[in-house]
């Protein structure tokens, strides 16, 4: 793995602006940085990270076959709204398809990859991963800046249409439902997704999930009155469960995607894992903030294993976009914060903290995208500081021996 | 053959993963078949042998016994006892219920590692004796029948396809059969453990290779059958039809995650 310096393409704002991707700059600093570039070796990919996080996948599922069995663990750590708690158990035991997510982890190049977590509800870069970067890859072959043998780790957008054509049939009508108001950066990433149903074969409507009303049948209908079969929806399951129509879900015959059991992967499901796959190399301990307190076993375990010796990550169980966080040194002194603290009423995970390795000053976190059951791509996004926030710059990569 | 035999359509036209998985490997060698009755339960199992004994007592059969009380006993507890152990696995319930005759036709079983499979509903069970001899001396050489027939083995008695109580101690002793579950197959019909077609799971004694009882390699443990979807048949979504709203804005209510503007 390194970092390499690049020239940025002269056509770079102009097919941004093209592509929606209004975001790619704000206030004139590049929030898509092409002028680094990650270079991986065929074998690092497929060893380190497209194996291990196809594995990590299996493993999720493992564990929410494993949490879906245990009622109180469903509402008391994965804040599961007691009346949805069917919902979700039953759209797990349907076997309820799923689409995709995407697992961030800190990889420095030599030791095992590590996760930090895993977004598997509303993904953000998709666009990013799936297609600017592809188009950045190729405008680099074209013009000869990168070897000709290069590829890149980037089959998201194929393995999403098929995918969609897998999950429907052909000629299926799949509405994609974002909220309304303006928000260019969730309306590339249903772009994205509807783009690759439609190369699917599914015919693909687009409504706000405001306009989404409720029928005389109890059936889900889109902003023309129009019943709706299969929703996509840019929303989290967290709020969703929430919301005043999460009651009319389980008979509504809308087939929802993400499926409702996706609402069991938060942050608590890190918990999970780590006392399923305790010392797995591809995780890191992760606990809940009352059970590190009291010094469980598995935490002593894992304190006299000397994970915990950089420090400690406390995240919110809910939390997105590096919001929340707060990283302590062994001693408790506070090494980096959140700018914002949203989510601080929500309780709170512990995770070793391994300090992620700079490269020219830039702190890469690696997002391995999941679709289907298969790790099929790679995006990276850097920051300056120890906690990637939504200000930070995602950069492309290749892949070169 | 003196009982009427239904058609019996041989494995290759059933599912390959089923004989892939089994390395069950279908012979010619037709010296050594069996003849195995289907039963959907113990009792029905129960009856004909009733039946069979009441008419060997009262003289009106000259056919033997091919079925005993103490065989359907025997076999239906030892395909209990196989069905556990090695029962198709399948690691998603529509793939199940797809390859084993539709809705209702599976039953999960959530393993010690917390982990959900699905299985086939046991659909009934096969039974039978042995009908030929064991070669003799300067014949071709069967590998040892027990490694291969799913039950006690004793050495058949030449020449005889039944046996007579009067005659044979063994008869009747329920101690030298084979047996095979039976699953619910997805055209309609049924199959045994090993693939084999059958028309259905209630036959009266038909010829059956040796092959028919080989016992399928354990599920228990191994990863379960997973066949991709595409492979399966998803429904058609029902037309988006206009219809009568009666309320909206039901989603969206900003509870959490929206209050910071983005997604992860």
């Amino acid at each position: 793995m390194q970092r390499m310096i690049f020239k940025e393409r002269e056509t770079l704002r102009y097919l941004a602006k093209s592509a929606g991707f209004t975001f790619f700059e704000e206030n004139g600093v590049r929030y898509w940085n092409e002028t680094a570039a990650y270079r991986f070796s065929t074998h690092e990919i497929k060893k380190n990270l497209q194996g291990p996080f196809t594995e990590m996948h299996d493993m999720i599922r493992n564990a929410c076959a494993h949490v879906v069995s245990n009622r109180d663990l469903m509402v008391s750590r994965y804040l599961i709204p007691e009346n949805m708690v069917d919902l979700v158990a039953s759209s797990w035991r349907n076997g309820d398809p799923e689409l995709m997510g995407r697992f961030d982890v800190i990889y420095d190049g030599k030791n095992p990859a590590k996760m930090l977590e895993y977004n598997a509800d509303t993904p953000s870069t998709l666009f990013e991963a799936s297609s600017f970067q592809a188009e950045w890859f190729s405008d680099m072959i074209d013009s000869g800046y990168i070897s000709g043998a290069a590829t890149q780790f980037n089959q998201i957008g194929d393995k999403m249409r098929r995918r969609f054509s897998e999950m429907f049939q052909f000629g299926d009508n799949i509405h994609f439902a974002e909220l309304g108001g303006d928000d260019p950066e969730g309306h590339l990433t249903l772009n994205t997704m509807m783009n690759a149903a439609h190369r699917g074969g599914l015919n693909v409507y687009h409504t706000s999930l405001e306009g989404v009303g409720i029928s005389n049948t109890n059936q889900f209908t889109d902003d023309q009155n129009r019943i709706m079969w299969a929703m996509v929806n840019l929303y989290p399951w967290e709020d969703m469960l929430r919301d005043d129509f999460a009651q009319y879900i389980a008979d509504s015959s809308c087939q929802f995607v993400e499926p409702p059991w996706k609402a069991l992967i938060n942050k608590a499901i890190l918990v999970t894992m780590w006392e399923l796959y305790e010392d797995h190399p591809n995780l890191l301990p992760t606990f809940f903030a009352d059970d590190m307190k009291n010094q469980t076993p598995i935490v002593r375990r894992a304190m006299d294993k000397g994970y915990f010796k950089d420090g400690f990550v406390e995240k919110r169980v809910f939390s997105r976009q590096g919001n929340s966080i707060k990283i302590t040194d062994a001693d408790h002194r506070v090494i980096a914060e959140s700018a914002r603290n949203d989510f601080a009423d929500f309780p709170s995970v512990i995770q070793a903290y391994v300090p992620i390795v700079a490269h020219d000053g830039a702190r890469p976190v690696l997002g391995l995208w999941v679709v289907g059951e298969k790790c099929v791509g790679l995006g990276i996004r850097e920051s300056r500081d120890h906690i990637t926030q939504d200000a930070d710059c995602f950069c492309p990569h290749f892949v070169l021996d | 053959m003196k009982h009427k035999t239904p058609k019996i359509i041989l494995a290759s036209l059933l599912s390959v993963s089923m004989i892939a998985l089994q390395g069950c490997v279908l012979d010619d060698d037709n010296s050594t078949d069996i003849a195995a009755a289907a039963f959907p339960d113990p009792v029905s199992c129960f009856a004909e042998a009733k039946r069979q004994r009441d008419a060997y007592n009262d003289g009106t059969s000259t056919d033997g016994i091919t079925i005993t009380e103490s065989m359907c006993r025997q076999a239906f507890a030892a395909t209990s006892a196989a069905y556990e152990e090695t029962a198709p696995r399948y690691d998603a319930k529509a793939v199940c219920e797809e390859e084993s005759g539709g809705t209702g036709s599976c039953k999960q079983e959530v393993r010690p590692d917390g982990t959900s499979v699905w299985m086939p509903l046991l659909a009934g069970f096969m039974v039978g004796r042995l009908l030929t001899p064991a070669p003799v001396s300067g014949g071709p050489v069967l590998p040892p029948v027990q490694n291969q027939i799913t039950g006690p083995v004793v050495p058949p008695t030449p020449g005889m396809k039944s046996c007579d109580p009067k005659k044979d101690k063994d008869c009747g002793s329920g101690s030298n059969f084979v047996f095979s579950p039976i699953y619910k197959s997805n055209d309609g019909g049924y199959r045994t453990a090993s693939g084999v077609a059958l028309q259905s799971n209630r036959l009266p004694a038909i010829s059956m290779k040796p092959t028919t009882f080989i016992k399928p390699a354990s599920t228990v443990r191994a990863k379960p059958i997973h066949i991709a979807p595409s492979k399966i048949t998803v429904p058609k979504l029902a037309p988006m039809t206009r219809t009568t709203v009666r309320s909206t804005g039901g989603f969206g209510g900003a509870r959490i995650s929206v209050r910071v503007g983005g997604f992860s």
